[in-house]
């Protein structure tokens, strides 16, 4: 479309230079009807600008309600607000459509008065002409070119006019929404690349504040290469973001974080994500076979690399049971299969990927008791001879951690192994003792 | 000329070929009055004072020669167009994918996924 209308506006143009080349007068009256079209359209863009924003912005509402309405349906089946969550889905549905229908309705009227005042440059030019031609001032092969040219004239002032504004609304504010996001600020990655022998991971003096609330203050610790550490404190301490910011999912506000004695801010994105392999309490699988899936942690291995893989991550048995082995397919998010089994899909992958660091995050949050056993087992595998940084609720699973981390609202109020955090009596043991007393729930 | 310098931003690697589409479509718009340049000449022909029928016919024939140059012109303009269409929207799509996998998690949570 918009270059259609550049075609257009080069029409008019040339088409006025030959009207000026002809009769001046003529090209005057041609032309007079232009600065009315102009008004219009002014009128027109700036209504069409605001509709069309809304409708916009109604529709990115409507793409995220349709994401989250989908994602999120076991949730608000669960919680039984299938009613209440289709009553939004509605609403933002019936705004949509509302918003569309404003959006052509706001703009006719001005449309037309648009396209009107194009036009009105033949009502001008005629009697203007026969004038002229009856006073012997304009010859009759001119006057007739302008009846013929004129309304070419009109179409192509409308056509530039009528397409630029509906061109500029909808496509112009989603170029410019993509615009932004490919101007938006990416993570600094260095020009040079490096390449690490070592594995240890330093924070030092790391401090992190989001939307202005600081997350973490002013840490400092070591977690030494092959070795485990567990961190450990109540929700919102801090535990997640210092994994995020390993990953460089963020970047710290101040301090830094070394891995191998090297910044991580010298490191390439890729090079650093290919370091570490997390595992989370929510699994991502991708509707494929399962042998693709666990092929994601190296897309390079082989099959028989791949089974090995899911045999050290225990997962080999469930599989080998499913009709078509490797070759099932996972379902959409992994429907096909069982939280644990899922769990243990991406600790296979993990087992592929083979990178020094492992970062596991609430891995078996949320895993029930037979499952956990063979969860623990694969994770045995994982973590075998790396860099290791867990975060568990249950501190029984972490007992035999080389230190434990406690945080408090962003500082780290503890470290020391396990028995030491007892002997000590403070946060950790605290937590402990919770721990065992509501082992001992039940209902 | 805001949204045509998106235009360029967007189209990356592909500006020269974007500039090439909108130099054919400029020549489009003088391409397409062609036909009444030539109407004008029969009509100046016509109104003279001793009409060539053989030169109406000439200008007749080129001006079906100029539809003709003009509707195969904008079928090449419209094929092409459509072309850089999809590899500019296949372009920006990996270029979006590869900006996304480049930012902070921040980004996320500042915006909806809409």
């Amino acid at each position: 479309m918009e270059p259609f209308f550049l075609s257009s506006l080069i029409s008019a143009s040339v088409l006025s230079i030959f009207f000026l080349i002809l009769d001046w007068r003529m090209a005057l009256a041609a032309v007079s009807a232009v600065p009315l079209a102009l008004i219009a359209f002014t009128y027109a863009d700036r209504i069409a600008q605001r509709v069309t924003k809304a409708r916009e912005e109604s529709l990115r509402r409507t793409n995220s309600l349709i994401v989250e309405f989908i994602q999120g349906m076991p949730v608000i089946k669960v919680f039984n607000q299938v009613a209440s969550r289709f009553l939004r889905f509605k609403e933002t549905m019936r705004d949509f459509r509302d918003k569309n229908i404003r959006s052509v309705v706001s703009t006719t009227i001005p449309s037309m008065v648009l396209l009107t005042c194009t036009s009105l440059s033949v009502a001008v030019l005629l009697p203007l002409g026969l004038y002229f031609y009856f006073k012997d001032s304009l010859s009759l092969s001119t006057l007739v070119f302008f009846i013929i040219a004129a309304p070419s004239f009109s179409d192509s002032i409308a056509h530039y006019l009528f397409g630029y504004m509906h061109t500029k609304s909808p496509i112009g504010q989603a170029m410019k929404h993509i615009s932004n996001i490919l101007k938006e600020k990416p993570l600094h990655e260095p020009e040079a690349d490096a390449e690490l022998k070592c594995f240890d991971i330093v924070f030092v003096n790391v401090s992190f504040s989001y939307n202005g609330q600081p997350v973490l203050k002013d840490i400092s610790f070591e977690i030494p290469e092959q070795s485990v550490t567990a961190l450990v404190g109540a929700s919102g301490a801090g535990k997640t973001t210092i994994t995020n910011l390993i990953a460089r999912f963020w970047d710290v506000s101040s301090g830094e974080v070394r891995i191998g004695g090297k910044s991580i801010r010298d490191l390439k994105l890729d090079r650093l994500l290919a370091y570490i392999s997390m595992v989370f309490q929510e699994v991502i699988l991708f509707n494929d076979t399962i042998l693709e899936n666990i092929r994601l942690g190296s897309k390079d291995a082989t099959d028989e690399e791949v089974i090995s893989a899911a045999k050290a991550a225990r997962c080999h048995e469930f599989i080998e049971i499913l009709p078509d082995g490797y070759n099932a397919m996972i379902g959409e998010r992994g429907v096909n299969l069982s939280a644990g089994e899922r769990q243990r899909i991406s600790i296979a992958r993990a087992i592929l990927k083979d990178s020094p660091i492992i970062i596991l995050d609430e891995a078996t949050v949320y895993i029930d008791p037979e499952n956990e056993k063979l969860i623990q087992d694969a994770i045995t595998e994982l973590t075998k001879n790396k860099t290791v940084l867990v975060i568990a609720h249950r501190l029984y699973t972490i007992t035999s951690a080389d230190q434990i981390l406690v945080l408090d609202e962003g500082r780290i109020v503890e470290r020391s192994p396990h028995e030491e955090l007892l002997a000590a009596n403070g946060l950790y043991n605290r937590f402990w003792e919770a721990q065992k007393a509501s082992s001992g729930w039940k209902l | 000329m805001g949204m045509f310098r998106e235009s360029f931003f967007l189209a990356g690697n592909n500006k020269n070929r974007l500039k090439f589409i909108f130099s054919l479509m400029a020549l489009r718009g003088i391409v397409k009055i062609l036909p009444l340049l030539i109407l004008y000449l029969v009509v100046l022909e016509l109104l003279s004072a001793r009409v060539d029928l053989g030169k109406i016919l000439v200008l007749t024939a080129i001006l079906a020669t100029a539809f003709f140059v003009i509707n195969i012109w904008d079928h090449y303009l419209a094929l092409s167009a459509m072309k850089l269409g999809h590899k500019l929207s296949y372009d920006i799509r990996i270029s979006l994918s590869d900006k996304l996998r480049k930012l902070s998690l921040g980004f996320f949570s500042r915006r909806p996924t809409g």
